[in-house]
């Protein structure tokens, strides 16, 4: 074969070397300035260091061998240092990528190599990674990633708790502060633990930061009083694309009922995924174009029974969410022990069926769910959060064709979401809230009061805010609930058991054919309340 | 005829564009396809591919390759075959996870070429200037020396050293960290 001891490299451009060399690392990166002339200082200009070292295995704590063991130990900690030193300070073009990968394939310590100085003085407050990150050539960094790798520990692993913190003082610290990031790009880290503030800081400080991958990480956070949980709270300006795997908070295990809570503020992302232990999450003004949500929650170590799981998902735009068979899978993960699922999202009057496709995939998402919250707006994202009060100051405004309304009621199902069978309907589902408009023109909210009333199969309690009363009244006229409506924005109907309400459905005169099945399917009797803001 | 090619930009989405490779195989792509490269996409902008894309430096056996990558990754990039109609956010098949990772599968197989291969491939990206494809063709190399010390690499790539024993000595002590 011609191709065998070929020079297929050399006949590559200058440009092209230089590319190669940009994912090798750093010591065979320098090594290659021995192969020829040409290559004597390609290495220097290729734009990244690539960092990797390998922790010494280092068993021995007593006796004559430990000391001899130590200073091997830091002997080769030290050259290491020097070494990434010299491979920063080499560089001859701008250093756009910095990755540093600690290996540990036979368990050492790697804290202790990356944060004990050399006298075995555990106070010392020693930081490689730091005073990597500080040296000149790390300055104008566009993309850092620093890893460390445990054995057993791979990307397809994680477990199904979080770990204390015992666990991290086998890994590293990331101080964040010493660094100049106002070019960074990307971050990623793994296995570390940090400090929101930190954290904070960082994002603050980098107004290019568009992907932020925190991998298993342990958040020091700090308590934001004496009496209140943990919280990791992080406000992300520029980030689009945030993934989040949680190894812990700092407090949790003092409170075992509440294991903090995680708060993001982020006006620009896109992407986010999270995994963690349950706990309260809020994800504040994501973008507008909000595309993919993902929340994994790992059942916690210190639940004896299943806690109560509380899933709140603001989405702008419902479409979002409105995924096909084959991609469902993919994109929602089941949520088998959320009890309450809280929906907010907007959508078209136009597109209602990917709506319903939307709350049909969540239903899905969640076998177990107990109650349901939807709120359901036809307003951009902004106008969310001022929801309520410009509700209120519109609903008198608001002049319904009784028509519309009744015919769309007379419209039996929703394209989307009937005809599917979904456990939580059959078996869970006892509670449901509804927030919506009337003025949208596919009445999709009153469907889905419909929806609920007739599919839900042990369906206690419906609350519902229409913002306005008009809604009782088609309700009564059409759907034969009876239901005492009220003159305000809200509506209700109580009842207290199977007997009374079958009591009150008798009074009504039935109209259509489909009362009479909706009342046979009912297992319990309901409630139709007004839903409280 | 330039002003015809800006005027259908909208309808654009379809249009098909045609590569010729050096030994004159002729490729039918959808726009979406080529513009992977951006320098057919400069050539689409300027209204010049009319007739054709002639690639000199592009055989049709690594034209293939190419085409095939990019078929692949454009369908992530646009969403250009997405299964759900209703769905046309583009941005949201870029991002989605598990496509990456059938991505990743693809790229992984992808590589699983000869090494004269890989290289065609390397120059073709760059000539193409389709930067997922040269970035992956160049680790790939990278991944080839990772470990190997100078001698091996020069073995495996018949790199003849022209350093003087004495230069070389030179060198090695400037950067000893990275012999130790």
């Amino acid at each position: 074969m011609a191709g065998v001891g070929n020079d297929l490299l050399s006949a590559l451009a200058d440009d092209l070397l230089r590319r190669i060399l940009y994912f090798i690392p750093f010591k065979e990166a320098a090594s290659t300035s021995v192969l020829s002339r040409r290559w004597c200082s390609l290495w220097r200009s290729s734009g990244a260091v690539n960092l990797d070292v390998r922790v010494p295995y280092n068993v021995a704590k007593h006796g004559s061998l430990y000391s001899l063991r130590n200073e091997l130990f830091f002997a080769r900690r030290d050259a290491f240092v020097r070494a990434a030193e010299a491979a920063l300070d080499a560089a001859d073009a701008r250093v756009t990528r910095l990755t540093l990968r600690v290996d540990n394939p036979k368990g050492g310590d790697t804290y202790k190599f990356l944060h004990i100085d050399s006298t075995g003085n555990w106070s010392a407050k020693h930081d490689v990674v730091g005073d990597l990150l500080s040296r000149r050539a790390a300055r104008r960094i566009e993309e850092l990633r620093v890893a460390a790798v445990r054995p057993g520990m791979d990307a397809s692993s994680f477990p199904h708790n979080e770990e204390g913190h015992d666990r991290f003082k086998r890994t590293y610290i990331l101080r964040l502060r010493s660094m100049r990031c106002k070019a960074l790009r990307t971050l990623r880290l793994r296995l570390c633990s940090l400090k929101s503030v930190n954290v904070q800081a960082l994002m603050d400080a980098a107004p290019r930061l568009a992907t932020v991958h925190l991998e298993r990480v342990f958040f020091r956070a700090n308590r934001t009083g004496a009496a209140k949980a943990p919280a990791v709270c992080l406000r992300c300006p520029t980030v689009t694309e945030l993934v989040m795997e949680f190894y812990g908070m700092k407090g949790q295990e003092r409170s075992r009922v509440d294991r903090g809570f995680f708060e993001i503020d982020a006006p620009r992302l896109r992407y986010l995924r999270y995994k963690g232990s349950e706990r309260q999450f809020s994800l504040a003004s994501p973008a507008p174009d909000m595309a993919v949500l993902e929340l994994s929650f790992l059942q916690g170590p210190y639940h004896a029974r299943i806690a109560t799981m509380v899933l709140k998902l603001k989405v702008n735009n419902l479409k979002d969410i409105a995924v096909d068979k084959a991609r469902r899978a993919e994109l929602l993960c089941t949520f088998h022990n959320a009890v309450r699922l809280e929906l907010e999202g907007s959508h078209h009057p136009t597109s209602s069926k990917a709506t319903a496709v939307a709350i049909a995939n969540l239903l899905r998402c969640c076998p177990a769910v107990r109650e349901l919250r939807l709120k359901l707006s036809t307003e951009s994202s902004n106008a969310v959060k001022k929801y309520g009060s410009s509700f209120l100051e519109r609903k008198d405004q608001l002049d319904y064709k009784n028509h519309s309304i009744a015919s769309c009621i007379l419209h039996d199902g929703i394209p989307g979401l009937s005809g599917h069978s979904l456990t939580c309907l059959q078996c869970s589902l006892r509670r449901v809230g509804l927030q919506f408009r009337l003025d949208d023109s596919s009445c999709f909210g009153t469907r889905l009061v419909k929806f609920f009333t007739d599919n839900a199969m042990v369906l206690e309690q419906i609350c519902v805010d229409s913002g306005n009363h008009k809604l009782c009244e088609h309700m009564n006229l059409n759907t034969e609930r009876c239901i005492i409506g009220r003159t305000s924005s809200k509506f209700g109907l109580k009842r207290k058991n199977l007997a009374e309400s079958s009591l009150e459905f008798s009074k009504i005169p039935r109209k259509s054919p489909n009362a009479k099945t909706d009342l046979t399917g009912l297992a319990t009797s309901f409630a139709v309340l007004p839903l409280e803001r | 005829m330039a002003s015809a090619g800006s005027g259908d930009e909208k309808a654009a989405a379809a249009a098909m564009i045609t590569l010729i490779s050096s030994d004159n195989e002729k490729f039918e792509v959808t726009e979406a396809t080529a513009t992977l490269s951006q320098t057919i996409r400069h050539m689409i902008e300027d209204g010049c591919t009319d007739g054709g894309v002639p690639l000199p430096n592009v055989t049709s056996k690594i034209l293939a390759r190419v085409i095939e990558y990019c078929k692949k990754h454009a369908t992530a990039a646009a969403g250009e075959e997405g299964s759900s109609s209703s769905f046309s956010d583009a941005a949201f098949l870029e991002v989605d996870r598990a496509f990456l990772e059938e991505l990743e599968e693809f790229d992984d197989a992808f590589l699983e070429v000869d090494r004269a291969t890989l290289f065609d491939l390397i120059l073709a990206a760059n000539y193409l200037d389709i930067k997922g494809l040269l970035n992956l063709t160049c680790q790939k190399v990278a991944d080839s020396v990772k470990g190997k010390t100078p001698e091996q690499i020069r073995e495996m790539y018949n790199i003849v050293n022209d350093l003087t024993p004495e230069e070389e000595a030179e060198i090695r002590r400037e950067t000893q960290w990275a012999f130790e």
